[in-house]
């Protein structure tokens, strides 16, 4: 589904991601952890063509990644940031359906998306006139992932979609983004730091560490088979405060 | 917009057969040019008088370029400033002036140059009419301007030309030697000969008859290839006014701070054509001369600094060079621009509008650079991550959240341009700076408020506009964040 081959990213003298192999299977939810700028962004941008990679290339269905495919490519993917992402001077419904009125849909049928996409998300549709500054937390999070899944793209990628919420909230969501997860069935890529999140939503956890994949598992292959010390060390710090 | 462009440059050619006299800031251009106006008018020709044009050079640049059909000019101003020559004569000046498609008349009957004046009782009581009378009275009490006095063609040559030895002579400012020789302090002062104030303070000129001042002849100049009907009246003008009588037109003028007054008093029928429009009517015309500059080079502004804003707002040469380019037009003086564009452009709206634009330009592509510089990367990201192409993220995400930054930007264009749009009045582009140029030059406060206050009224009022236009245009929720 997603194949990087031989991909690194330097910037001058830094380098944010060592060369690296990596396959994204299809229709399962992966989820990118590691400590503070160990390079997860890092791949997610990479993938959606924000940035370019230094050397290697990125696969999408087997399709190249280039300059003349990037736009088609990105229409097939969902991103979603911390905060949503969402632009200020749009009401939520605006954000959600500025792409599909950009690509001219059926008016109808947007609407008719809209509506199932607020009872998958569980957002109440007379908020969506409002606008970014007028939302909590949480509904702007919902609009950002209503606007990522709008034109049903085969693909999500998350970038802790859910760090800036308070707990409780935050853990209803992970409920709700679980449940859709396994509903639509997409290819899902997650970035988070929470190690109680990646375990509950990821049916595959890839650990990195500066800019390299440490290992690849289950939460319960990481610890009963470390590929190395910090692999214990990383587990160990997190369980104290999330289980 | 390149139509838009050329659309605006073509806007204010002259009306065909409708003919454009000229004048210079001072009062007596002002009178001369009205004079000519209303005779051309009597003769059923179509008429604009562009007044208070900003000084020689423009004058002549408009003649030069056929912007201006007629103006009232001096024989020794196109002999020094226009054409700078020895020639002397009328008909040597009308020969080096025919190449430039500028014809001369004869003329118009006096000679406005450095004078002696004397209070015209005592000229009486003494006999005195020639600066050689002054020869046997060289007792009488002598006050000089510094200028005069000390110029290599002043006072010196002068007294030796005439062969004069005068016992008492000293130097004043000349605002105060009119007081002097009122009150009897002085006898005999240097003045121009036809300065309104010969007539205010009852003084007469020495005729100048050894001939040591250069003569500057009042003249018209005109474009040979005006309408001949409009010719042949202006030449009737030959001969018709002499020094006395341009004194007091000139007095009427400052008086009634009115010039188609003192036109008036040369036809002598003052009550017949009195200024035929009222105050209320003129500042309404000028308004909306004035309203019509400004938005007119805003337009222009707008259209080229959003783009040059957008270009800036990436990283890179370009951007410095566009931050440099519209920084240096700033710190050009608005005159100097003027006077830049005047041999580009000749005189005219057109000249004032491109002028006006530059002026405007740096506020826009300041602001619009910074609004779009201003919006966050992670949204930057998110933008792009959609799948708008670039031109589609531009309209339809940065543009609209930098618009608040880009309006408030336009309204510090605007509310400055209100203020500098008076200057158009120079280049005789009209507008609200036209009584603000005559006010100045007749000393009259009255006018020059006829100008300045609706100017100021004017600019509240734009600024009111843009506080409507950021609650009608600006998106709502980019509001909400002040
Ligand atoms: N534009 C850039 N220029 C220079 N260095 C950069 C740039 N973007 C990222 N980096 C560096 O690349 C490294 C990896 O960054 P990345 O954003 O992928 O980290 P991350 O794993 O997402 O961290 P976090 O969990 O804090 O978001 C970091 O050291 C970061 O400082
Ligand atoms: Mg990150």
């Amino acid at each position: 589904m997603i194949k990087l081959t031989k991909v690194s990213k330097k910037y001058s003298n830094l380098v944010a991601l060592e060369t690296t192999d990596l396959e994204i299977s299809r229709g399962k939810t992966t989820v990118l952890i590691g400590p503070s700028g160990c390079g997860k962004s890092t791949i997610l941008r990479m993938i959606v063509g924000l940035i370019e990679p230094t050397t290697g290339v990125i696969e999408i269905d087997s399709q190249l990644l280039s300059k003349e495919n990037i736009l088609d490519i990105r229409r097939q993917l969902g991103y979603v940031i911390q905060d949503g992402g969402l632009f200020p001077h749009l009401t939520a419904k605006n954000n959600i359906l500025l792409m599909a009125r950009h690509l001219r849909k059926n008016i109808s049928v947007m609407q008719e998306r809209l509506e199932e996409l607020c009872k998958l998300t569980h957002f109440s549709p007379d908020r969506l006139e409002c606008y970014p500054l007028e939302l909590s937390g949480g509904q702007r999070q919902r609009v950002g992932l209503m606007r990522a899944l709008f034109l049903d793209p085969e693909i999500l990628l998350l970038d802790e979609p859910l760090g800036a919420l308070e707990p409780l909230v935050r853990s209803s969501l992970q409920q709700e983004l679980k449940q859709i997860f396994q509903d639509l069935k997409k290819t899902v890529l997650l970035i988070t730091h929470d190690l109680a999140e990646a375990a509950y939503l990821g049916d595959e956890i890839i650990l990195m560490n500066f800019g390299k994949v440490v290992q690849r598992g289950t939460v319960d292959e990481l610890q009963k088979q470390p590929s190395e010390a910090f692999v214990t060390q990383f587990l160990n710090a997190q369980r104290g405060f999330s289980l | 917009m390149r139509y838009l462009l050329i659309l605006l440059l073509l806007l204010p050619t002259k009306v065909f057969s409708q003919q454009v006299i000229g004048s210079k800031k001072f009062t007596e251009s002002y009178v001369l040019a009205e004079i000519a106006k209303r005779k051309l008018e009597e003769a059923g020709i179509k008429v604009e008088h562009r007044q208070g044009l900003g000084g020689t050079t423009i004058l002549w640049e408009a003649m030069r370029t056929g912007a201006v059909d007629f103006c009232p000019d001096y024989t020794g101003t196109i002999r020094e400033a226009i054409l700078q020559t020895k020639t002397t004569s009328l008909e040597g000046l009308r020969a080096e002036l025919a190449p430039f498609g500028v014809g001369l008349t004869e003329s118009l009957g006096f000679n406005n140059t450095y004078a002696l004046a004397v209070r015209r009782e005592m000229a009486e009581k003494l006999g005195l009419k020639k600066v050689s009378d002054l020869k046997v009275h060289q007792d009488l009490k002598v006050g000089l301007t510094h200028e005069f006095q000390q110029r290599s063609d002043g006072w010196g040559p002068f007294t030796k030309h005439y062969g004069l030895n005068m016992e008492q002579v000293k130097a004043l400012e000349h605002a105060l030697a009119y007081q002097a020789i009122r009150g009897g302090q002085i006898d005999v002062m240097d003045a121009y000969s036809t300065d309104a104030k010969l007539a205010e303070y009852d003084l007469v000129v020495l005729q100048d008859d050894l001939n040591f001042f250069p003569r500057y002849d009042a003249v018209f100049l005109y474009r040979l290839d005006a309408d001949p009907k409009a010719i042949e009246v202006i030449k009737t003008l030959v001969n018709t006014i002499d020094e006395e009588k341009m004194v007091k037109l000139n007095l009427e003028a400052e008086k009634k701070a009115d010039y188609v007054a003192a036109a008036n008093l040369y036809f002598s029928n003052l009550s017949s054509q009195k200024s035929s429009q009222s105050v209320w009517q003129k500042i309404l015309y000028w308004t909306i001369e004035h309203l019509f500059l400004v938005a007119a080079s805003m337009l222009v502004a707008v259209g080229i600094g959003l783009p040059l804003g957008v270009a800036a707002s990436r990283q890179g040469l370009l951007s410095q060079a566009i931050f440099s380019f519209s920084g240096i037009v700033q710190t050009i003086p608005s005159l100097a621009l003027l006077a830049l564009l005047v041999p580009l452009l000749g005189i005219s709206q057109k000249t004032a509008i491109v002028a006006l634009a530059l002026y405007s330009l740096l506020p826009i592509v300041r602001n619009t650079a910074a609004g779009l510089q201003d919006i966050p990367s992670n949204l930057r990201e998110s933008a792009q991550a959609l799948g708008l192409e670039q031109q589609a993220i531009l309209l339809k995400v940065y543009l609209p959240m930098a618009s608040r930054t880009i309006l408030a930007g336009i309204k510090t264009s605007a509310v400055i341009n209100v203020g500098t749009a008076t200057l158009a009045a120079l280049i005789g582009a009209g507008g609200l700076g036209e009584p603000i140029v005559s006010g100045l030059t007749l000393n009259n406060p009255d006018v020059i408020l006829q100008g300045a206050i609706p100017a100021a009224i004017l600019a509240l009022l734009v600024e009111f506009l843009f506080e409507l236009l950021d609650r009608l245009l600006i998106p709502k929720g980019l509001r909400l964040s002040s």
